[in-house]
């Protein structure tokens, strides 16, 4: 399945571009979609231990299913403010 | 999705917030701007950057502050988060909130900024001085 990736900050910097679409087992989970990401982009194998996700613009854990089509945001610990 | 919760790439009016949260039956209006500081640690810095994740940071400012509403005896709140390059000084974050008494008031602004610096999807990124620049992690 096709699952639409957002990723931001330095994150942003390590993938090159802001949104990357990655084709994915069905039924995989957050877990996975990180996997997957590192698999492309081996230096993010350092940041995957603190990176938080969304699905559809809503927090997920990396143990929650991925649906397909949805929208799926990787990015570090929030500082804004 | 209210007119009291944005984003913007431009300097935040603060008096415009205030304004928005005015209301004939509140006595005491809190404001809370947080600002661009020219150093970090023992670095000194030249500007600030912002980027969010707007659609899904929009929805828990806006998140932030119905639960202010219902925490609170408040009268009104509104948050403004700017994104793109702050210099130092100029408002990165602007809270208001409007309230009968004063206590709640100060109580809801405190629990605006808290809530936002710990789960809203917007990232810093300092310059420094010196020329190096680093994304900040959520220090607190």
């Amino acid at each position: 399945m096709k699952v639409k990736v957002l990723v931001f900050a330095h994150i942003k910097e390590i993938v090159g571009s802001g949104e990357i679409t990655l084709e994915l087992d069905n039924g995989c989970k957050g877990d996975d979609v990180l996997g997957k990401l590192t698999e492309l982009h081996p230096q993010l194998a350092d940041h995957c231990k603190y990176l938080k996700l969304s699905m559809n613009g809503e927090y997920i854990s990396n143990d929650d299913q991925v649906l397909e089509n949805s929208e799926i945001a990787i990015f570090p610990p929030v500082s804004g403010g | 999705m209210s007119n009291n919760y944005q984003i913007i790439d431009h300097e935040i009016d603060v008096l415009s917030l205030v304004k928005k949260v005015s209301k004939p039956e509140a006595g005491a209006t809190t404001t809370f701007i947080g600002t661009s500081r020219n150093f970090t640690g023992n670095q000194a810095v030249s500007y600030l950057f912002y980027e969010a994740y707007e659609s899904m940071a929009l929805k828990l400012i806006e998140k932030i502050g119905n639960d202010a509403i219902s925490k609170f005896k408040i009268t009104d709140i509104a948050i403004t988060h700017r994104i793109g390059k702050v210099v130092i000084e100029e408002a990165s974050v602007v809270i208001a909130v409007s309230a009968s008494h004063r206590e709640p008031a100060f109580e809801a602004c405190q629990y605006a900024i808290n809530t936002l610096k710990r789960i809203v999807p917007i990232w810093k990124k300092e310059f420094m001085e010196n020329g190096k620049e680093m994304w900040i992690g959520n220090r607190e």
